[in-house]
């Protein structure tokens, strides 16, 4: 998978797939993906945004993401790579979530 | 002869502050539908059970969540470890050793009699047996019990008893047969009412899901005296995802409710008047 990243080493953008359509979402530095997804007009399931609820937790596919924190994800969820899209940082430039997990 | 009410009383004779509070003239009760089941949680998180005849006091359904684990690693505010950290949690079934005790107050009736509200049993009569997925057999202050819990939780595990129902937010959850039916059509699922871990289950007159909703600052009569005003919709979470019957977790069930439901399904209510329900109850819209 192509890197999407600039000289600098920024992250450009991630790929989600929603509805079963795979969409390349800008990424905006310090943002988590949640946020991305909806400045692009995109409309992931969320509530709380504060990890709490577990409704934005999707599969990460590829890549590698940084939660800001947790209350939801059980040990299993983590281990089978669910992460919660609102608290979502990319630590690299192959990000790909599916939303539809 | 003075009439107060609906209630004829004779002067200089003394009356009691039940035929005081009768229902007063002009009230309408138009029934609405039907109390089809009614659960509760001994332990919060933990399966359920259904009752076939049950108390409702102002904080809740008799033996209702009086049992909760608490997780040094959780914040004060919420301090429970739940089926949303641990899945297997509903896998876990409980029973009170002296069931019928725990059903209704023992001086329920003569209490009525005097506007009283009716005391509880001490804790020892709610003693409680958990039977674990193992297949185990332990009572619920057993070490073995939340020893069976440790090697899937961070932080240190306490067990917690209370007569206060240790509920999220309010005293009873509702759900319809009918709300269930409309997701099911909504998500292709088949789904298991007990999913969304309510302790009154509805079925409505009226065709057509989350008609609760609409009941939202509304007094309802369930049975012979139990009233209650639904306050609020109940806001789902992960624990709505899990499998009651194998603890595998589905999140498009919580995914679709968040974005064509809001993220509500079912409501909270508060009690205004103590009473006991069984199936098959009529509810009644008292506003």
């Amino acid at each position: 998978m192509k890197p999407e990243s600039n000289p600098a080493g920024d992250i450009l953008s991630f790929r989600a797939t929603l509805d079963g359509v795979e969409h390349e979402v800008p990424y905006t530095q310090g943002d988590a993906l949640l946020d991305c997804m909806l400045a692009d007009g995109l409309d992931p399931a969320f509530q709380c945004m504060d990890a709490h609820c577990g409704t934005c937790m999707v599969k990460l596919r590829h890549g590698e993401v940084e939660m800001r924190k947790n209350k939801v994800l059980s040990q299993r969820d983590l281990a089978e790579d669910y992460v919660l899209l609102c608290q979502s940082i990319p630590l690299s430039a192959d990000v790909w979530v599916n939303c539809d997990e | 002869m003075l009439v107060a009410g609906s209630v004829v009383v004779e002067e200089n004779r003394p009356v009691s502050k039940m035929q005081v509070r009768s229902n007063k003239p002009g009230v309408d009760m138009s029934k609405i539908g039907t109390l089809e089941s009614v659960w509760r949680y001994p332990v919060k998180s933990m399966r359920g059970e259904q009752v076939d005849e049950v108390f409702v006091a102002y904080t809740g359904v008799m033996g209702d969540r009086l049992y909760a684990i608490s997780s040094s690693q959780a914040p004060p505010e919420f301090p429970w470890h739940t089926n949303r950290e641990q899945e297997e949690f509903v896998l876990y079934s409980a029973s009170y050793k002296n069931h019928a005790t725990t059903l209704k107050p023992p001086a329920m009736e003569a209490a009525f009699k005097e506007a009283l509200n009716p005391p509880y049993p001490s804790a020892d009569a709610f003693a409680l047996e958990i039977k674990t997925p193992a297949g185990a057999t332990l009572d619920v202050d057993d070490p073995a019990f939340l020893e069976s819990l440790r090697d899937k939780s961070e932080g240190e595990l306490r067990l917690h008893f209370t007569q206060k129902n240790a509920v999220d937010c309010r005293p009873l959850s509702l759900f319809s047969r009918q709300t269930l039916a409309q997701l099911e059509q909504e998500t292709g699922l088949v789904l298991d009412k007990r999913r969304f871990r309510a302790n009154f289950y509805m079925n409505w007159d009226r065709a057509g899901g989350f008609y609760e909703n609409d009941l939202v600052n509304r007094r309802l009569k369930v049975g012979d005296r139990l009233e209650i005003m639904v306050r609020e919709l109940d806001p789902r979470c992960k624990s709505i995802t899990i499998d009651p019957d194998t603890a595998e977790t589905q999140p498009r069930i919580l995914k679709h409710i968040a974005r064509k439901h809001n993220g509500f399904a079912g409501v909270y209510a508060a009690v205004l008047t103590e009473g006991t329900v069984k199936p098959g109850d009529e509810i009644c819209l008292l506003d």
